[in-house]
């Protein structure tokens, strides 16, 4: 009894982890300009993979692969989000524009 | 359980193949380097899930930690080297 419910609730949070998951790769594909695509990427891998691996870790159960695998989530959701961050900041030093400001203003000038 | 473990894998790896496709498309540099932040989230998703494929938890899970903490660093070594090398401060002078 006790498994089906630790199964029912694996489940339960790795259809919710890929869920997120598919949200990031549509927010890659649609969004216009390179930093809302890294936006969608930062917080969707994110949360995604946060939600995999609490799912994995109640399949696994308390013990020393349970407590690598939450590492492994803690690692992944510290990682994304600073790790676009960077990227956003030095792309953004270095004159990469948002291109969808750029098409306004075009059709302001004329 | 091991047919819905190898259901996700097979949805990580569909997730994996537009981003690739898209941002290498895309071209540039920045779009190629977002394409790897996304699919090292995702690789390291397919280690943990080839693991419990495998029924060889332990062996896969420390691989997608080193794979993780690796995806992190490789994202700021490549931001640092964009950004001039490191001798610039924080407010680009």
């Amino acid at each position: 009894m006790m498994m089906e419910i630790r199964c029912f609730f694996t489940v339960i949070f790795l259809v919710t982890g890929l869920f997120f998951m598919t949200v990031s790769t549509v927010g890659v594909i649609r969004f216009p300009d390179f930093f809302s695509r890294l936006h969608a990427i930062g917080l969707g891998q994110s949360l995604g993979i946060g939600f995999c691996c609490i799912g994995l870790f109640i399949y696994q159960g308390f013990n020393i692969t349970g407590i690598k695998i939450l590492l492994v989530m803690v690692v992944s959701m510290m990682a994304g989000p600073i790790g676009t961050h960077i990227i956003d900041r030095v792309a953004f030093r270095e004159g990469l524009k948002k291109e969808s400001r750029m098409k306004e203003q075009k059709g302001r000038n004329d | 359980m091991q047919i819905f473990f190898e259901l996700c894998l097979l949805a990580t790896i569909l997730l994996s193949i537009p981003i690739l496709v898209m941002l290498l498309k895309k071209g540039g540099f920045y779009n190629h380097f977002a394409a790897i932040l996304a699919v090292s989230t995702n690789v390291t998703l397919f280690l943990l899930l080839i693991g419990f494929i495998d029924s060889r938890h332990d062996m896969y899970v420390d691989i997608a930690l080193s794979f993780a903490v690796l995806g992190f660093v490789s994202s700021v070594i490549v931001a640092k080297f964009m950004s001039g090398g490191g001798d610039k401060d924080d407010d680009g002078n």
